[in-house]
């Protein structure tokens, strides 16, 4: 595939590649900054992605097992409170 | 809960072409968030459509949120007369989408996915400039918190400057 054209559409940045079966396909993507988005990435804990970033595919999705197992103790557990309460 | 490597493993195992999309395909490049459902982008051929109707077969698929007892059948009609497909399964929530906006189909996603490798099984996950993409395309306020989250995850793993 050989880079065709480039196109521009509002926010976003893309070339326009064309396929050995002569169709365009976007590649290359470029994200243009979006304002709102901007203003809640101030608040993204940039640790945690450096620490899930060190961890294989599998680790990340175990992790992720392990956290909503926790999630829906932490449910249980408030059903429980809110029953005896 | 969720049993995401069963998930994987009914998909992939019977050679079901589909790409990961959504939070476990944010989790799998390094989300942190917590999400519940598998999304998957399904290639709508006939073929692949056989196999997803054999492999959620015994899997009790039903329509998620849907009362109880509708006379719901899952096969390779209803997959073909329908698209996209919020599903509860034995393992899970499964939602089988055969289009998302901005991004189109399997045939439209596949050159902006890549290979991921978890559980001894392989399968295709939406790569993450387009991952930022398409929920950047869906527009829903709920979103944007993540879509800063992958934002900063592809800028941990490019170096670019923001």
């Amino acid at each position: 595939m050989k880079p065709a054209r480039l196109r521009e559409t509002g926010r976003e940045c893309y070339n326009l590649v064309k396929t050995l079966s002569g169709k365009f396909v976007k590649k290359s993507l470029k994200l243009e900054p979006d304002p709102v988005i901007e203003v809640y990435k101030k608040d993204i804990d940039r640790t945690l992605i450096r620490e899930n970033l060190k961890l294989s595919v599998e680790e990340r999705l175990l992790k992720l097992m392990e956290l909503q197992r926790f999630a829906t103790e932490l449910r249980r557990a408030g059903r429980e409170m809110r029953k005896t309460s | 809960m969720t049993d995401f490597k069963g998930l994987l493993r009914t998909l992939s195992e019977p050679g079901i072409e589909f790409i990961l999309v959504g939070g476990v395909a944010a989790v799998a490049h390094g989300s942190a968030r917590l999400t519940q459902d598998v999304d998957v982008v399904y290639r709508r051929t006939k073929d692949n459509i056989a196999k997803l109707a054999t492999a959620l077969a015994d899997k009790t698929p039903y329509l998620r949120g849907a009362p109880p007892g509708l006379p719901f059948r899952w096969d390779q009609e209803s997959i073909r007369r329908g698209l996209n497909f919020t599903l509860t399964t034995d393992l899970g929530d499964l939602d089988l989408l055969g289009e998302i906006t901005g991004g189109g189909g399997y045939e439209e996603l596949l050159p902006h996915s890549v290979v991921i490798r978890a559980f001894g099984i392989e399968c295709r996950c939406l790569d993450l400039p387009h991952l930022i993409h398409v929920k950047r395309a869906a527009g829903r306020p709920r979103d944007l918190e993540a879509i800063a989250e992958l934002e900063a995850i592809l800028h941990e793993k490019t170096g670019d400057q923001e």
